[in-house]
């Protein structure tokens, strides 16, 4: 038993100086790999991308709370949140995005774990307080 | 145990760092609010005209334009009025409005809250009802008006529209799509669809604000991410899409926001321009 708890208490060791260096590095945001999609001819996007300088747009997403679009250097649209306006939004798209059956069936849910209905927000809460990831999306047209 | 106890030490303090850069991230910056009555809320208007061809234009839109909008043509007394001067200037402050004929001061009124009061039991005698409510809204725009009107004889085309305003506008809409702003009717309804959208999606208020780029946005008093739309990206877009959005830089230089209220909710309001 002891043998477990002592390995346990390892694991949580490294865990906490791994996120203690983080920690001092003031908690920069780990990028994830470069995911490329190209926009097909008549899509509504197509013709957006293509009127571009550089005929491509780079969403990049930083979880610390920014959402932007850039034209190679220049920055077209940047979107800032916090983990409340996330959750606002949240909220307001499912009542125009999901079916009438799924909400009945969430605000079923909601009644009786109401901690449920933040769910989205502690998600957005842990990727942008705790551990900040960026992720790029480079959009092409062919 | 010593062991232990220095790991659950490393990580408590490591979680109570974490606590206080989280809340020391969370405060709120507000802007400093001005001194009461200093004037707030900026219109520049400017009008050209031309009475030998009869040809006039306002805030950059000409007159084929204006008429396309709604507007009609100037009557003749207007032109007869218009042809003897140069220039006209009225400037509608929170403390005085100021008419100026060719660069000459013309006349002067010294006003306040309450001479303004007076002006508005004046209107009620002469059978022009406002209501209290829109009183207060009027003395609240009054209380902060810097407004300027600048007619001025000449061919060209007139100077875009200026607009910084830091008080909201008080939107209206009601059960049938009625919409009244700053508590007057307007007589313009909303198409059905927009009622549709605003009822569905269990929306009584929305609040959104401009500021010289920067979009702020509040949903039945809930935040919304803020949108800021760069020069250059948004004529991207434009010419993309050709939303025909005229001159985009006029856009940039305007502060202008509005709470709506959708059938008797609440008006809710907000800081505009603030990260």
């Amino acid at each position: 038993m002891r043998r477990v708890i002592k390995v346990f208490l390892i694991i949580v060791g490294v865990i906490v100086l791994i996120y203690g260096v983080y920690f001092l590095m003031g908690r920069p945001a780990i990028s994830l790999p470069t995911y490329h999609y190209t926009v097909p001819q008549g899509s509504p996007l197509y013709d957006l991308v293509r009127s571009t300088k550089s005929e491509k747009v780079t969403v990049i997403l930083n979880t610390r709370g920014e959402l932007k679009a850039r034209d190679g250097t220049v920055d077209l649209i940047n979107l800032r949140y916090t983990p409340r306006s996330f959750n606002n939004t949240v909220l307001l798209a499912s009542e125009y995005l999901l079916p009438e059956d799924t909400q009945n069936t969430l605000a079923k849910i909601y009644k009786v774990v109401p901690l449920t209905k933040a769910v989205p927000g502690i998600i957005a809460t842990f990727f942008y307080h705790v551990v900040r990831v960026r992720l790029t999306v480079e959009i092409n047209a062919n | 145990m010593n062991r232990l106890q220095k790991i659950l030490t490393l990580v408590l303090t490591i979680v109570l760092l974490s606590g206080l850069a989280i809340t020391h991230e969370s405060h709120i910056v507000n802007a400093l609010p001005s001194a009461e009555g200093e004037p707030e809320n900026y219109v520049f208007l400017d009008v050209t005209y031309d009475p030998e061809t009869k040809n006039y234009s306002l805030s950059g839109f000409s007159k084929d334009q204006l008429q396309q909008m709604g507007i009609p043509e100037l009557q003749d007394v207007i032109w007869v009025i218009l042809e003897r001067f140069e220039s006209l200037r009225l400037e509608l402050g929170n403390a005085a409005v100021n008419l100026k004929a060719d660069d000459k001061d013309l006349a002067t009124i010294n006003w306040d809250a309450e001479s303004r009061d007076l002006i508005y039991g004046l209107l009620d005698s002469y059978g022009v009802k406002i209501s209290d409510l829109s009183k207060e809204r009027l003395e609240t725009w009054l209380s902060k008006a810097d407004i300027v009107l600048n007619v001025r004889n000449s061919p060209e085309i007139s100077k875009p529209i200026v607009l910084d305003l830091s008080t909201l506008l008080m939107v209206d809409v009601n059960k049938e799509g009625k919409l009244s702003v700053e508590g007057f009717d307007t007589g313009v309804y909303l198409q059905p669809q927009v009622a549709d959208i605003a009822s569905s999606g269990g929306v009584t208020s929305a609040t959104l604000c401009w500021s010289k780029g920067i979009l702020n946005s509040m949903v039945n008093g809930n935040a919304l991410p803020q949108v800021t739309l760069y020069q250059d990206g948004l004529q991207v877009v434009e010419n993309a899409l050709g939303l025909g959005l005229g001159d985009i830089g006029l856009f940039f230089k305007s502060q202008v926001g509005a709470s709506v209220a959708f059938d008797g909710g609440t008006h809710e309001t907000m800081e505009c321009g603030q990260p």
